[in-house]
């Protein structure tokens, strides 16, 4: 017997000491018998019936998850098996998702959800459970082998509402696939069943509202072209108010070297316009050859967030943009799923973009290798080989202000392991920046709570909640050094992370990187700077102004 | 310390402590899982809750401020919710059965009502501002088209 196994007399008072399924320690209920609730706070608005027509989805009406009755379309039950027998042919990652599970339960501590709800049905292995349930129970060879045990069920109204309620406790952050010892991906799991519920009009306004505002103008706010380049050009004279340095964005450009792409966010949400305002101040300090385009105004993408053809629809407009313009190659903003969508999928779904050339920084020469395929270029990494070839003027004391930590957006550690980039460019911008405890950072980092289109208003309770484990690391590093700045790259994070910093952090504020980036540079012809972005105070900076009156 | 019910709080610390976790934690539908970033946080709090009864009426008013955050944004009725004090109540009526007088009981039960009072205030503060963080992030998300209007 090994010396390490444990005796049989610890076995013994482990069994009888803690509590277990076998000893009936938990509630008599199976799992999936547990009914659903909605109640105030734990359910998003459904989409209004016009927006449901105008992008050509199913079943419009006016319904609510509260009521009893949700009117689903006759032959609902159909509809859900035939799409989800069209989805198992066509992903492959589908099929091998629902089949390979052994349960094994390393997923189950890991997802923000459970960790801030304490629902089992937010383990990720009991999530997919939901769908994986009904696919043993309705497809044949499944079928054959397990029905009748292994948690096969019936379709019925209640797994629907079930799966609506669970599939949007789901930000598809993927931090549970980095877990899973078979790499399941849960995150495509609750795309599947997002997907699936569109086929019978179970929706969310606050996803399909930006989707059919996208689709007709752009960008998701629906903001028309001329209010978008009035928009920016009143960030512009902010800048110049601020520093005395005029920017001169352009737009629809043709000819331009590159074309600029970030989510609308930053052009009309507080606080991601001091992003863009950072944004372009870097241009202005290297004097780059981009243009921005007023139909392709959005980066982000929460077509995504629904079914993967109105995904590649929305994303398609990037690449149309680029070509009319006859641009080199493209650059996109701080965003999380946006970069899900450029770097994993774009290619495929709407590339080869031939007619643009491999991404190489014009002031660097560096070639994006990275980005070969695609031709687009993260700003992060743009501006990172920047300040390692030294063509930028940072005066880091700018941001003494401020005592920074940095919150990895999922997409972006998880989705394409861009981990470093943004560190280094943090460390060549301020001079306080403390990393929150390892295993919420980097590719482990905790979500916000509010992504994939969940980030809307009567959701607050849920994401408060779901929100927690970050709050709560974000705690420690307030607690140990004192930090008062969460500095993030990602437009759903600037947007939501502020009112979960106001809850659970009061005096944490959040910043968009390139904000800080702003903040620091250096620029040709500046007045003296004394305030940031924000027109907050920089410290020592207005001692120095008094000393000198 | 020179409240009988606090000393024998304190003398029994680990054994009340983790009864109160308890029965705190299974406030949840499902009952939280001990291990979770929640129940640790829960955990802290009652344990300095605990620790800061026979302190000044600032720090007590601090951690109850605290464990009322967090219960206020969870997926149980405001009843529950307040019940917290009564469940410390019970488990020291069940330590310590006949050892303590009827007037240190008196005591121990107005004190826990005051703090029952005391949560119930910040309960009701931090419902308030979930709603102001509503109206905010509203705002946040117009601040363009607010900004243009003023102008």
């Amino acid at each position: 017997m090994p010396k390490f196994a444990p005796k049989q007399s610890e076995l013994k008072k482990e069994f009888e000491e803690k509590p277990s399924l076998l000893k009936g320690d938990y509630p008599d209920k199976e799992l999936f018998d547990t009914p659903v609730e909605f109640r105030d706070g734990n359910w998003c608005y459904p989409a209004k019936p016009e927006i449901v027509e105008d992008i050509g989805f199913a079943n419009p009406r006016k319904w609510s998850p509260t009521d009893e009755d949700w009117k689903l379309p006759d032959g609902w039950e159909k509809t859900i098996k035939d799409g989800m027998k069209d989805r198992l042919e066509r992903f492959r990652s589908f099929k091998l998702f629902l089949d390979i599970c052994v349960r094994c339960g390393a997923c189950a501590d890991k997802c923000h959800f459970f960790l801030g709800t304490g629902d089992p049905k937010n383990m990720p292995v009991a999530r997919a459970e939901l769908i994986r349930s009904v696919y043993r129970n309705d497809f044949p060879l499944a079928e054959k082998i397990l029905k009748g045990f292994s948690g096969a069920r019936k379709l019925t109204p209640e797994v629907i509402k079930e799966w609506h309620m669970y599939f949007h406790q789901c930000t598809e952050c993927r931090r549970c696939s980095v877990f899973c010892p078979f790499g399941i991906d849960t995150a495509e799991i609750t795309m599947m069943g997002r997907e699936l519920l569109h086929l019978i009009g179970v929706n969310n306004n606050w996803i399909l509202e930006p989707v059919s505002n996208c689709n007709r103008t752009g960008n998701h706010l629906g903001i028309e072209p001329h209010t978008f380049v009035q928009n920016i050009e009143s960030l512009a004279e902010d800048i110049e108010d601020l520093t005395g340095v005029t920017v001169n964005p352009t737009f629809n450009r043709k000819g331009a070297e590159i074309l600029f792409i970030t989510p609308s966010g930053d052009v009309f949400a507080e606080p991601g316009v001091y992003t863009m305002m950072g944004y372009m101040m870097l241009f202005e300090h290297i004097g780059l050859d981009y243009t921005i385009s007023t139909y392709a105004s959005e980066g982000g993408n929460f077509g995504f967030f629904t079914s993967n053809e109105m995904a590649k629809k929305l994303n398609a407009k990037m690449y149309h943009e680029a070509e009319r313009l006859g641009v080199k190659w493209l650059l996109g903003g701080e965003c999380g799923h946006m970069w899900r969508v450029v770097h994993q999928y774009m290619d495929t779904m709407n590339g080869p973009a031939d007619f643009l050339e491999q991404p190489v920084s014009p002031l660097t020469g560096t070639t994006f290798t990275n980005a070969a395929s695609t031709k687009m270029v993260h700003i992060v990494e743009f501006t990172a080989d920047l300040i390692r070839h030294g063509k930028l003027k940072l005066d880091p004391k700018r941001n003494d202000h401020l005592r920074t930590t940095f919150h990895d957006s999922c997409n972006i550690a998880r989705g394409m392991g861009m981990l470093e980039e943004p560190r280094y460019v943090l460390n060549n911008v301020c001079n306080t920046f403390h990393e929150m405890p390892e295993n919420t950072i980097r590719e482990q980092t905790f979500c916000c709570g509010s992504g994939s289109g969940i980030n809307t208003e009567e959701y607050m309770d849920i994401r408060l909640r779901g929100g927690f484990p970050r709050a709560n690391a974000v705690r420690h590093v307030k607690e140990k050094h004192d930090v008062d700045s969460l500095v993030t790259i990602c437009a759903i994070d600037r947007a939501t992370l502020p009112a979960l910093m106001n809850y659970w952090n009061p005096g944490v504020s959040v910043y968009g990187l390139h904000e800080l980036v702003g903040n620091a540079l250096v620029m040709e012809g500046e007045n003296k700077r004394t305030e940031d972005m924000r027109e907050d105070p920089m410290a020592g900076f207005q001692d120095e102004v008094e000393d000198e009156d | 310390m020179n409240k009988e019910y606090i000393r024998l709080i304190h003398k029994n610390r680990p054994l009340v402590l983790e009864r109160w976790r308890q029965s705190v934690l299974a406030f949840f539908p499902q009952r939280m899982h001990s291990g979770t970033p929640l129940a640790e946080a829960l955990s802290d709090v009652l344990a300095e809750i605990l620790d800061a009864l026979d302190e000044s009426s600032e720090r007590v008013g601090e951690t109850v401020n605290r464990v009322s955050r967090i219960l206020a944004v969870q997926n149980f009725p405001p009843s529950k919710a307040m019940s917290l004090f009564f469940e410390l109540q019970a488990i020291l009526r069940e330590i310590a059965p006949g050892k303590v007088k009827q007037i240190h009981w008196d005591e121990f039960r107005t004190d826990m009502e005051q703090l029952t009072l005391q949560a119930f205030d910040s309960y009701m503060v931090h419902r308030e501002k979930i709603y102001q963080l509503k109206v905010e992030e509203s705002k946040r998300q117009t601040f363009m088209m607010s900004r243009r209007a003023k102008a």
